[in-house]
């Protein structure tokens, strides 16, 4: 394998995991964000 | 492409929503915990986006650019190395999972559980130093961008930073990490979506086929071969190892994310989603740097050399030229121009042996690459696509200042001023003073990116005042965790042996290169380390359990 055929994998390979990994966060991450705040303004309120 | 209103519209927006969403995180803190470590409830995902937008700042992109610029698909490697080791760390927990279940805040907190007080306080200080040094240029470099891609004149960028700054200054200060966790979560969604565009961009109006043209036509045999290119062998490998192990763990700003976690576990899971992340931080921006050169380059006029002209004639008048033209066409973003002078003085110097042109021939491309993407960026990204990349961009700029000064100021006021007052302070007091160092923080920074000149390029400055403290505080925390012997003598020597190494770079004349000063401040610090403790180990420390 030549240097710009690995060179070629590994920036798609990148740009394919982050548009990824970064949907997954958009995603998931909203609900932990409400689960997080949820939490803490019920612990405000008993206390 | 001018910076049109409706690209203003939508930065502007994007700016206002972050400060909304985080004024009203604000009403949940209630405890210090809250404040530093958002009460340790933080998710894996959230942690993630909270972790990679603090740690990718339109400087991130800069100079990441630049590497790729100068080096070509060689730079990649770096990513690559930063992928392994991050995702090593994620998957063993080395040193962030025994932190995180010590439920501590700040790294230097441990190094009191595990030295003593004194050398809390003097990690603390090193960390305060170097980390504020090191933040103290972030908006010089950031202004460039921005002057270019917005046409803001450069007399008014000084202000644009500084209302930057104030509003990540607002909500920090207020909210803490809660604040941060929610805007960041916001920021890392605009962030992503500008880094996604502008790689279209490149992709669609260069291509892959244009960039590696580029690379095999005009960098002369070089941008291929890291190993050929860029003196990668064992001691550059250890190096960045050991960089990004340090970065990983007990950079602040990146520890707070683990102790931050609900637990281990999610913390773990955080850096291992944030590993493949970083592969992208580098490589994106690096490839973004090389699409720039083909950019350039394909709409440079080849240089005709001059018939009759001896090789050492030319390379002095093309000096000369360069000496007066450089500076008006770097700053028109005429790089078309400047590109094919300065290969050519490259090559003549090469070709003449001459030491001095070839030194001057590698600086002037240096800055060329420095500001190579975004005048690209600005040529190439249509109007309303640009504003929704300056979202991204100031995103992932606040998010960094906003991040990085919740990270020193806990650090200054946890480590340095309550230790040092002697007393305990109260859950509001702790708040307050927290705040107030962050306010003290951006009054630091605002001042020092206006006075001070960075010597040299700003990647080597910033490596160094990181290394200042990181090279001692990774090597105290991993042997305290596993090595008994080690004592508190020995964690002072590392401290002050490792900063020494690493300021012998900064200070004028003492001729030492970046590599020698990083490598030289981990030998020193271990050490250092090792020597203080053989002399004088603990009796009570050295026989307790190690702390794993």
């Amino acid at each position: 394998m030549s240097w710009l055929t690995l060179w070629a994998i590994v920036f798609y390979a990148s740009v394919a995991s982050f548009a990824l990994v970064s949907a997954l966060v958009a995603v998931f991450g909203y609900r932990e964000v409400r689960e997080l705040f949820a939490s803490l303004a019920a612990r405000n309120r008993d206390a | 492409m001018r910076f049109g209103a409706l690209d203003w519209a939508i930065t502007l927006a994007s700016l206002v929503a972050t400060v909304w969403v985080g004024l009203r995180a604000r009403r949940l803190v209630g405890r210090i915990e809250d404040y530093l470590v958002a009460s340790r409830g933080m998710g894996a995902y959230v942690g993630t986006a909270s972790l990679v937008s603090t740690e990718i700042g339109i400087i991130t992109y800069m100079y990441q650019a630049q590497f790729g610029f100068l080096a070509g698909f060689s730079a990649f490697v770096v990513g690559l190395i930063t992928i392994a080791v991050c995702f090593a760390v994620g998957r063993t927990g080395f040193v962030i999972t025994p932190l995180r279940e010590m439920q501590v805040m700040t790294v230097p907190e441990y190094l009191e559980r595990r030295y003593g007080r004194r050398v809390r306080v003097l990690a603390g200080l090193m960390m305060a130093f170097g980390g504020s040094l090191n933040l103290g240029i972030f908006p010089i470099i950031e202004a460039r961008f921005l002057t270019i891609t917005t046409g803001i004149p450069p007399r008014f960028v000084a202000w644009t930073m500084a209302a930057l700054l104030l509003v990540a200054l607002v909500y920090t200060a207020l909210g803490g990490m809660l604040s941060l966790i929610v805007t960041n979560y916001l920021q890392y969604v605009l962030l992503a979506a500008g880094t996604l565009i502008v790689t279209a961009v490149c992709l669609s109006r260069i291509g892959w086929s244009g960039m590696s043209g580029a690379v095999l036509e005009h960098m002369h045999g070089r941008g291929l071969d890291p190993f050929a290119d860029l003196g990668v062998g064992p001691a550059f490998i250890l190096w960045q190892v050991l960089l990004w192990l340090a970065f990983m763990t007990v950079w602040q700003s990146a520890a707070m994310r683990a102790f931050s976690a609900r637990d281990a576990a999610t913390g773990r899971k955080v850096f291992t989603l944030t590993s493949v992340l970083f592969l992208g931080r580098a490589v994106i921006p690096m490839a973004w740097g090389i699409a720039a050169l083909a950019f350039f380059f394909g709409r440079a006029t080849p240089l005709a050399s001059p018939v009759g002209e001896a090789p050492g004639v030319e390379m002095t008048r093309l000096d000369a030229e360069l000496a007066t033209t450089f500076k008006p066409l770097l700053d028109e973003g005429r790089l078309e121009t400047l590109l094919p002078r300065v290969d050519r003085l490259e090559t003549l110097a090469q070709a003449e042996r001459s030491e001095p042109h070839a030194q001057r021939a590698r600086a002037l491309r240096e800055e060329m690459g420095m500001v190579a993407m975004p005048w690209m960026v600005a040529a190439l990204v249509p109007a309303g696509w640009m504003g929704l990349v300056m979202a991204g961009m100031l995103a992932a700029s606040v998010s960094t200042y906003a991040g990085y000064f919740l990270g020193w100021s806990a650090v200054i006021s946890q480590d340095v001023v309550s230790p040092l007052l002697g007393r305990e302070l109260s859950e509001q007091g702790k708040l307050r003073l927290t705040r107030v160092t962050i306010v003290a923080l951006t009054a630091f920074i605002m001042v020092w990116s206006l006075v001070y000149e960075v010597p040299g390029p700003a990647y080597f400055y910033l490596q160094v005042t990181a290394n200042l403290f990181m090279a001692p505080t990774l090597l105290t925390i991993v042997l305290g965790l596993y090595w008994r012997r080690a004592s508190a003598l020995g964690a002072v020597a590392c401290f002050v042996l490792g900063a020494a190494a690493s300021l012998a770079y900064l200070v004028p004349g003492a001729g030492l290169s970046v590599g020698a000063a990083g490598n030289l401040s981990w030998g020193l610090a271990l050490v250092g380390l090792v020597l203080g403790s053989l002399l004088r180990p603990s009796p009570a420390r050295t026989a307790a359990p190690a702390a794993v």
